[in-house]
């Protein structure tokens, strides 16, 4: 015999008396005319904005601060941020710490910083170059720039008494190798560039002071027996004695 | 049913403004059978009243706040006086009935009023969610959908479980009223309470 649920649960329907219906409306009365209270969801909306105003500022002032550390050198107290972002980029683009020191090492030259600081971030960006397991050939190649640039600042800034650096970078900009050209070796007259060392041998002849300190250093570890990057022995082969060094490595 | 719905769309503005009039025009709209779901629950006509009253009074406090049509109004009472039931049925279950000679006021309605003792012995042994689901489908008479939004749950789940609960609740009836089937349909319930 199948029970019929409907029939039988209708027994439980029941009706609310006047008398319970009118004491339920007044205690309705009663509560709606005590003062509304403060709608959670209100609350909610005027804390939305902000919260979503802390957000956007929070998202622009880190933008801001990434994109401001970008040009940051070491030593600057943006310094710190640009390597938290770098790391984060390195997860993009391995190579992204080896372009940063380069860039970090042509700002320094740029900015005629101290031999010491200049070569500190040379090291540093030849590291990060060999870091980079894939070597880019553009960077090599940058980093080479790089390198010839410190010649070419370190000989003009020597004899700055006589030659006011303003004066330098139209000549030496657009060439691959300005030291070749605006600083021709005296000693060497017979090297191919002989044509345009005539355009600037008055400048020249103003003295051997011109042997710039890098290339100091590099004759007094040769004289040590001290080993001298090639990079150094190239730029410096015109102030460098007639050794094994100078013409094995000179291109 | 569709047409209660129509009448409560009418009001809803009404209440999100906390008109009296609204109140009222919802209340006579909807007590009956809130009542009705609370005492299917509670199986106690004084306590359901209560949480009828309770909904009403959470709904002029929260009223400003009270989003969606008539459909949403409904569901929101019903869930309102679902949730009172259960404060009220874990209420009970701490603090057990107590034999005492004191006779009860006039309003006050024992469970056992209900006439169908079977019926109350059956809806005793169900889960409150069962009971829930059958009342507001049979008794109060609501939709599938309907049931489904004062249930907080979807349609196909509602209707699958109010068709379990039916099944178990004629299971229990017919062992009530048959001991040879009582038998079987009180195992059964062993091993569903184990499960």
């Amino acid at each position: 015999m199948r029970v019929d649920i409907t029939d039988r649960l209708a027994d439980l329907h029941i009706e609310i008396g006047q008398e319970t219906a009118t004491r339920h409306l007044a205690a309705i009365e009663a509560e709606l005319k005590s003062p509304s209270p403060i709608p959670v969801r209100r609350v909610r909306r005027r804390r939305r904005p902000a919260v979503m105003l802390a957000i956007i500022a929070l998202v622009v002032l880190t933008a801001a601060g990434a994109f401001a550390a970008e040009n940051a050198v070491q030593g600057e107290p943006l310094y710190p941020v640009k390597q938290v972002t770098e790391w984060a980029q390195t997860w993009l683009d391995p190579t992204v710490p080896a372009d940063h020191r380069i860039e970090e090492l042509e700002s320094l030259i740029e900015r005629r910083a101290t031999h010491e600081a200049i070569t500190d971030q040379l090291q540093r960006a030849e590291d990060a170059v060999a870091d980079v397991a894939d070597t880019d050939a553009v960077l090599v190649d940058r980093l080479d720039r790089a390198r010839d640039r410190i010649v070419d600042v370190e000989t003009d800034d020597t004899p700055h008494l006589d030659h006011p650096a303003s004066d330098d970078p139209p000549e030496s900009e657009g060439t691959d190798r300005p030291s070749d050209t605006t600083l021709p070796p005296p000693e060497r007259p017979g090297d191919g560039d002989r044509d345009e060392e005539k355009g600037t041998g008055e400048t020249l002849e103003e003295g051997p002071a011109a042997v710039p300190p890098l290339c100091h250093k590099a004759a007094a570890s040769i004289e040590r027996g001290e080993t001298v990057p090639r990079w150094i022995l190239r730029a410096c082969r015109a102030y460098l004695p007639e050794t094994g060094h100078g013409t094995t490595d000179s291109p | 049913m569709t047409r209660a719905t129509d009448a409560l769309d009418e009001h809803v503005d009404g209440i999100r403004s906390r008109s009296e009039e609204a109140f009222s025009a919802v209340y006579a709209l909807t007590a009956n059978s809130l009542a009705s779901y609370a005492n299917g629950m509670l199986r106690d006509r004084a306590a359901a009243e209560d949480a009828v009253q309770q909904a009403f009074l959470e709904l002029a406090r929260a009223a400003p706040n009270l989003r969606g049509d008539g459909r949403s109004l409904r569901a929101w009472l019903y869930r309102s006086v679902r949730y009172s039931c259960l404060d009220e049925i874990r209420r009970r279950e701490r603090r057990p009935e107590v034999v005492t000679d004191q006779v009860p006021d006039a309003g006050y309605r024992d469970e056992l009023d209900l006439p169908d003792a079977a019926l109350q012995t059956a809806l005793m042994a169900l889960s409150e969610r069962q009971r829930s689901l059958l009342v507001l489908r049979h008794v109060v008479g609501l939709s599938g959908t309907q049931v489904a939004k004062a249930m907080g749950s979807n349609r196909t789940a509602v209707y699958a479980a109010t068709a379990r609960a039916e099944r178990r609740l004629r299971q229990l009836l017919e062992g009530v009223e048959s001991p040879r089937v009582a038998a079987s349909v009180s195992v059964e319930h062993e091993v569903l309470d184990e499960g």
